[in-house]
């Protein structure tokens, strides 16, 4: 191997360090040296009160739950009203009922003592109690990569 | 030298001097993945594709992380997470298994409703006549306990929510780009939490909400955490009354034939049936960076 030839091998790798500098500053990809990419979330363990460096609060998170798309459009769409601290929301109903009563027949004709009910259907309406879901949340801090 | 020609080296070859040391030999995989130019003759390195290793693209994530994004795609080395489309995501508790989904997957916008049955029994209380039963008259009701069923309406549950996209990543961490900070939570797709990070204990079967305003992080609250892929259920508890209409009988009230309900207003208490509270998820594994 001459001496040329040793340099060739030496030179290579320097060549490629300086090839990758440039390409990762010129790729125009906003994850190009962060620890996450941009746009994502992550909740913080809950002794954390404060995001990162480099991570914003997420808002949009502010008393709700996330779900996941996968649809660009359905992006970043709020439904429904943001909880309160540690609220456990609660939901009622309005409702029917009815009971059919059987007849209990008797040797008599009808008449004049009218203690006893009519063998009917009864119906009966209202509303219930509210109710939370029964499920379990915890609440954390929401941070998105910037 | 070796007769290969990088042609987008040739420049940076020129500048830094280095045009008469290296003979711009692309390493095997390289070569693999090159193209031709329209010579013919010489390989052409597209740097577009990820073949410089030193490259400093991605993220320092580990495999398997799954995450919401506040953006319209997934990051480059992530992909859509199809089965967690329309769900929330719910850490394991211990060592359950993960990808294990709860619920039919909510559509996009809609706000899941759910209605309960009614079913109980109720007592009437009785009266009775100076008479004898027998197949005479059917106009009067029978006393005692006797079947209520009924329904609800639909509702939501109300559990406000974001949508986000959900990606999950498919490569491997880039080991020189810094770590998330600690105490960043990641759920992931593995049974096992990656190396710097512990599994979270606060999140373990809990749905998780971003913390209100002016609130403490951390606080648990709601039911207990759920088992494995369950459907919490939970039901209302209601009470109303039956108002009977009086059927007239041409006998005095008295002892000989009993068992007669009374005509009268009859309260009644009940709990509704059970019914999940619809709020679909996937369970994955959650992780705390260390």
């Amino acid at each position: 191997m001459t001496f040329s030839d040793k340099w060739q091998w030496l030179g290579l790798p320097v060549l490629v360090g300086v090839l990758a500098l440039g390409i990762g500053t010129a790729s125009g990809d906003d994850t190009a040296g962060a620890e996450a990419p941009a746009g994502m979330l992550a909740f913080m363990a809950g002794d954390v009160a404060s995001c990162p460096p480099g991570w914003r609060i997420a808002q949009e998170t502010t008393g709700r739950l996330v779900v996941g798309v996968t649809s660009s459009d359905a992006v970043g769409k709020l439904i429904g009203t943001a909880l309160t601290n540690q609220e456990d929301r609660t939901h009622q109903h309005s409702f029917q009922t009815s009971a059919d009563l059987p007849y209990k027949s008797i040797s008599a004709a009808n008449g004049g003592n009218g203690q006893g009910a009519s063998a009917a259907r009864y119906t009966d309406s209202g509303n219930t109690e509210p109710a939370p879901s029964g499920l379990p949340f915890v609440q954390l801090v929401g941070c998105v990569k910037q | 030298m070796i007769p290969v020609a990088c042609s987008p080296l040739r420049g940076l070859l020129i500048a830094t001097g280095l045009s008469g040391l290296l003979s711009c030999n692309p390493p095997a995989s390289a070569i693999d993945a090159a193209t031709m130019d329209d010579g013919g003759s010489e390989p052409v390195v597209d740097l577009a594709t990820p073949l410089d290793l030193n490259a400093p693209v991605g993220d320092s994530l580990p495999k398997l992380a799954v995450a919401f994004f506040q953006r319209k795609d997934c990051p480059k080395g992530w992909q859509p997470l199809a089965m967690a489309a329309g769900r929330t995501l719910v850490a394991t508790v211990g060592s359950d298994p993960i990808d294990i989904a709860s619920g039919e997957p909510l559509m996009e916008g809609e706000d899941r409703a759910h209605g309960h049955a009614v079913m109980t029994n109720f007592n009437l209380s009785t009266v009775s006549y100076a008479g004898i039963a027998g197949e005479a008259n059917h106009g009067l009701a029978r006393g005692g306990s006797q079947a209520l069923a009924g329904k609800t309406n639909s509702v939501p549950i109300g559990l406000p929510y974001v949508q986000l996209l959900v990606c999950s990543k498919l490569d491997e961490p880039d080991p020189r780009l810094r770590p998330v900070a600690k105490g960043t939570l990641v759920f992931f797709r593995s049974p096992d939490c990656p190396k710097g990070f512990v599994q979270a204990g606060g999140s373990q079967g809990r749905l998780i909400i971003g913390v209100p305003e002016l609130a403490t992080p951390g606080q648990k609250f709601g039911g207990l955490p759920l088992k494995s892929g369950e459907k919490r259920l939970h039901h209302h508890a209601l009470s109303g009354s039956i108002t009977t209409s009086s059927h007239g009988i041409a006998l005095a009230s008295g002892s000989g034939a009993s068992g007669y309900a009374k005509n009268d207003k009859h309260p009644y208490q009940v709990d509704t049936v059970d019914e999940p509270s619809s709020f679909p998820y996937l369970q994955l594994l959650h992780c705390q960076k260390e």
